[in-house]
């Protein structure tokens, strides 16, 4: 077991290597120098959307924001009439010091984002609230009672903000060398560096008071102010941009670099006050353009500072376990949790995506597993379900966060802004889901904004991108071809045409648009990368590297291009030359499943047999369906490595994917399974079914059972029998069904109260009873059968699943007629489902 | 002389630190900040700011706005 240090966990957002490195160089961050040469460092790559709440978020929990819960900056309060900052309470998953404060650990947090209201957790928390406002007159700065925890501290670390008047000129010089030549009263760049200096030292006292004076297992510090810096003043930083006058140069070129020192600073602090067998980790969420490729505008849509944002932020880890002078590839904002659970002897959960970073550690010690910590019970010092706010006003976050552009302005018709910022939630839970490759699960949530707001670039963009994910090539089209004229002109629009062109197999037409884009925008790595791709796959290999090394000179580190250029080289059968490209690639980013694979393919070519295997074995265990690869791994393991043991598992696993999956039906009793099923027959898919249970008064259609299925605890031989067939399985059974076996489930949805009502009516209670004598406990039960059902498929490879609403099939709802096509493909005629509905039958609504 | 380092002496007394930050003047100004909350403390007291008034305070605000309108 490693031994159980502390661990002090800094999170400086939007620090970026390419601003540090020259800093470094020249000097001006000694304190991180040194660091790095104690420890390991790397790049980490952020996830979609680069949104930093959702990406704390996922820093603190090791999960995604579809699962996390967080899902932009702002959401409604719970009475719904206005909005609030995002609120840590909305958090739907544990955090690393829920989990270590139910392992008896101490943690202090610091400012993390969103972690207002502050958790009642075994040590102390200060909120993401604890700096804000103090832009406000000192005497109406007041602090709210729930930004800290535990209570009896509140007096002292309020004492302990620092308030934007007291930055003096002095604090000011770094930042601005010509101070006496700006107007200290109007300059608003002098302002905004005022205020963020004054919230950066409001959380390093704070922190540096609890560092000092209360006991902690584990210290989590997080600080806004690089990003801050870097928005309000990254276009004034060196080198000069085309177009910026002389004199603001002059005047504000120093402020990101000055940004940058004072975080050194207040690092060798915190160094010098932890311990020196404390494992500290330094990171950012991602990383900020800080060269040529800077937007030079930025498009009129809400969270357009995130433009700026790019996919790579800053790790290095020191500690008496960690490597030192190393640097680490491919590391992932999800790996962070999993490794702080294993610096401190913990499982990690396989519902989280990311790893320990084993690579970083002097000896590997085994990683320990469990299925999840949301079910391991403790007290996690979380916020009891339920807490309501106590009517504080929320206008300094919000003009913060309007300020930065991250929000739309909030004047006018409160319900508007609402909507909104419900749709702009929606948008990022879609990206989200997106960027976790579960397309469609993000399809409906894509198709339903796009309905609310056909005009919006960005949602036509993420939805063409899904169809075309999802092959629904017709649906991209057809979108593209109803929009009006004057939006089909636009540059973003040309480029999804181009895209659908190009995946229709039109290939010159689709040539032809991207190439006349590109007289606007000559060095657009985008449409370069398109271009690439279409002579990749006309298999003009030569023509097609020359693209992708364009994109390259424009931005070195574009992992498509790299992985492209590498494709190319494999194909031309130039191998050393690939594996440089490819390595490079999963060196910026490592979760390509598809760059694993060529670097496999390339090592085969250089006959490196057993390298070749362990590559393609990483690429299989990326893409566990993935016959290609099982094919090489047979060869590989049968001609070369000489291990047929190997070789008939993978050839059994093969057969395994080639058969049809078993289609699935479930969801607790009387949430709609029963209906679903009906449905299903009805669009003319086959039943398994041996009608041993027959209609009656609670299922006059039927029930559509399977006996068999009840007994599928001891007995799993009939399984392969219902390929490409319907069963019903309620929910409590589904993680019986035997792995080696490909499953799509429709997962229906009923609130549990009308569930349960439907039940007792179904035993014989009248209506009214069931709900006068409510089982409260029964519910809950109930309930966490549901979210154990749901919890357990997340996280099967072998199981794609949708979750439909029973209400919406009693209402006929179209959408979840595209949800099955998603779902079961596109072969069946949906539209008959609706013959199987009578709304009649649906007698337990409780309104 | 901007960045300079309070660091060297780790364990800093509160008599030695405000020495320290007398002998430093404003110019150690960010380097206080940098050293958290105890030099924050002693700065306060021994550099005391004069505040501006609410009405003051409200004036600077206006212009600010309308500076960014311009």
């Amino acid at each position: 077991m490693l031994k159980k240090n502390k661990v002090l966990l800094i999170g400086w957002d939007a620090a970026d290597w390419k601003v540090i490195e020259p800093l470094m160089e020249k000097g001006a961050m000694p304190t991180l120098k040194k660091f790095l040469s104690e420890g390991v460092s790397g790049n980490i790559a952020t996830l979609q959307p680069v949104l930093s709440p959702m990406l704390w978020t996922s820093i603190a929990t090791g999960k995604r924001a579809w699962q996390h819960g967080i899902h932009g900056f702002v959401e409604p309060t719970a009475d719904g009439t206005q909005l609030r900052p995002m609120n840590g309470s909305s958090r739907k998953v544990k955090a690393v010091w829920n989990i270590l404060n139910q392992n008896g650990l101490k943690s202090n947090v610091v400012g993390w984002w969103p972690s207002h209201p502050a958790e009642p957790i075994n040590g102390c928390m200060v909120s993401n609230f604890y700096q804000k406002g103090s832009e406000r007159h000192p005497e109406d700065w007041e602090l709210e009672r729930e930004a800290i925890h535990p209570a009896d501290l509140f007096d002292l670390l309020s004492s302990l903000r620092f308030h934007t008047s007291e930055i003096s000129a002095e604090m000011l010089l770094p930042f601005f060398p010509n101070l006496a030549q700006l107007d200290l009263q109007k300059d608003n760049v002098l302002h905004g560096v005022m205020k963020i200096l004054s919230h950066a030292a409001s959380i390093h006292n704070a922190s540096t008071y609890l560092m000092e004076n209360a006991d902690w297992d584990f210290m989590a510090i997080y600080h806004d102010a690089i990003d801050h810096f870097s928005h309000l003043a990254m276009k004034f930083h060196p080198p000069k941009l085309k177009g910026l006058s002389e004199e603001k140069f002059e005047h504000y070129k120093n402020i990101v670099e000055s940004g940058y020192r004072f975080h050194d600073m207040m690092l060798e602090r915190c160094l010098a006050l932890a311990e020196e067998d404390t494992t500290v980790i330094l990171l950012s969420d991602h990383g900020f353009h800080s060269d040529h490729l800077r937007p030079v505008r930025l498009p009129n849509e809400p969270a357009a500072p995130a433009h700026e944002h790019r996919q790579f932020g800053i790790f290095a880890m020191k500690g008496p376990s960690v490597k030192k002078g190393e640097t680490l590839f491919g590391v992932r904002l999800l790996d962070i949790t999993p490794t702080l659970l294993h610096l401190y002897g913990l499982p990690t959960g396989r519902d989280m995506e990311g790893g320990v970073l084993i690579q970083a550690f002097e000896k590997a010690e085994e990683v320990k597993y469990i299925d999840s910590w949301e079910t391991i019970p403790g007290i996690t010092g979380q916020h009891l379900p339920g807490l309501e706010e106590t009517g504080q006003d929320h206008f300094e976050g919000l003009k913060q966060l309007e300020e930065l552009g991250y929000i739309e302005p909030l004047e006018g018709d409160k319900r508007k802004h609402i909507e909104r910022a419900l749709r702009e939630n929606d948008y990022n839970l879609a990206l989200s889901l997106l960027d976790a490759g579960r397309y469609k699960q993000a399809l409906p949530i894509l198709e339903r904004i796009f309905s609310e707001d056909k005009e919006a670039i960005r949602y036509i963009d993420r939805l063409v991108r899904a169809y075309i994910k999802l092959g629904y090539k017709r649906k991209a089209a057809d979108l593209l071809e109803g929009l009006d004229e004057e939006l089909s002109k636009s540059p973003r629009i040309r480029f999804l045409t181009g895209m659908v062109f190009s995946v229709a197999g039109n290939e010159s037409r689709a040539l032809a648009e991207f190439k006349d884009l590109l007289k606007i925008a000559p060095n657009e790595v985008n449409i370069l990368n398109q271009i690439a791709q279409i002579y990749r796959s006309k298999l003009s290999f030569e023509e097609s590297l020359q693209w992708y090394e364009r994109v390259v000179e424009q931005d070195p580190h574009n992992v498509i291009a790299l992985s492209g250029a590498g494709f190319c080289l494999l194909r031309l059968h130039r191998y050393e030359e690939a594996m440089d490209y490819l390595l490079d690639s999963i060196g910026q980013l490592y979760s390509q499943p598809s760059t694993h694979l060529y670097i496999g393919e390339a090592l085969r070519g250089m006959h490196l047999w057993e390298q070749s295997a362990q590559a393609l074995e990483l690429a299989l265990l990326m893409m566990p369906s993935n016959a290609k690869i099982i094919h090489f791994l047979i060869e590989l393991y049968e001609d070369r490595l000489d291990v047929p043991s190997k070789a008939i598992e993978l050839k059994q696993k093969l057969e395994e994917l080639q058969a049809e999956p078993v289609m699935v039906v479930s969801g607790l009793p009387r949430s709609g399974t029963s209906l679903m099923m009906q449905m299903l027959s009805k669009a003319g898919l086959e039943i398994v079914t041996d009608e041993k249970r027959t209609a009656d008064e609670s299922n006059p259609k039927g029930y559509y059972e399977y006996e068999a299925v009840k007994s599928l605890t001891r007995n799993k031989t009939w399984v392969k029998s219902a390929q490409g067939k319907v069963v019903k399985i309620v929910a409590p059974l589904l993680p019986q069904l035997p792995a080696g076996q490909r499953y799509k489930v429709v997962f229906m949805r009923r609130p549990i109260t009308e569930v349960l009502v439907s039940q007792q009516v179904m035993l014989g209670k009248d209506k009214a009873k069931a709900l006068r004598d409510f089982p409260l406990q029964l519910a809950n039960v109930l309930q966490n059968q549901e979210n154990k059902a749901l919890l357990w498929m997340q996280n099967q490879p072998h199981i794609d699943f949708i979750e439909i609403e029973y209400h919406r099939l009693i209402e006929g709802d179209k959408t979840v007629e595209l949800e099955l096509t998603a779902l079961f493909g596109e072969d069946t005629q949906w539209e008959a489902i609706w013959d199987a509905v009578d709304t009649s039958l649906y007698r337990n609504a409780l309104n | 002389m901007f960045y300079l380092s309070l660091m060297e002496i780790k364990e800093l007394q509160e008599e030695s630190l405000r020495n320290l930050i007398r002998s430093m003047g404003p110019q150690g100004a960010l380097a206080i900040l940098a050293f958290g909350y105890r030099a924050v403390q002693i700065w306060r007291e021994e550099f005391p700011i004069q505040l501006p008034t609410k009405e003051e305070y409200a004036r600077m605000a206006e212009e600010r706005k309308n500076a960014k309108e311009e």
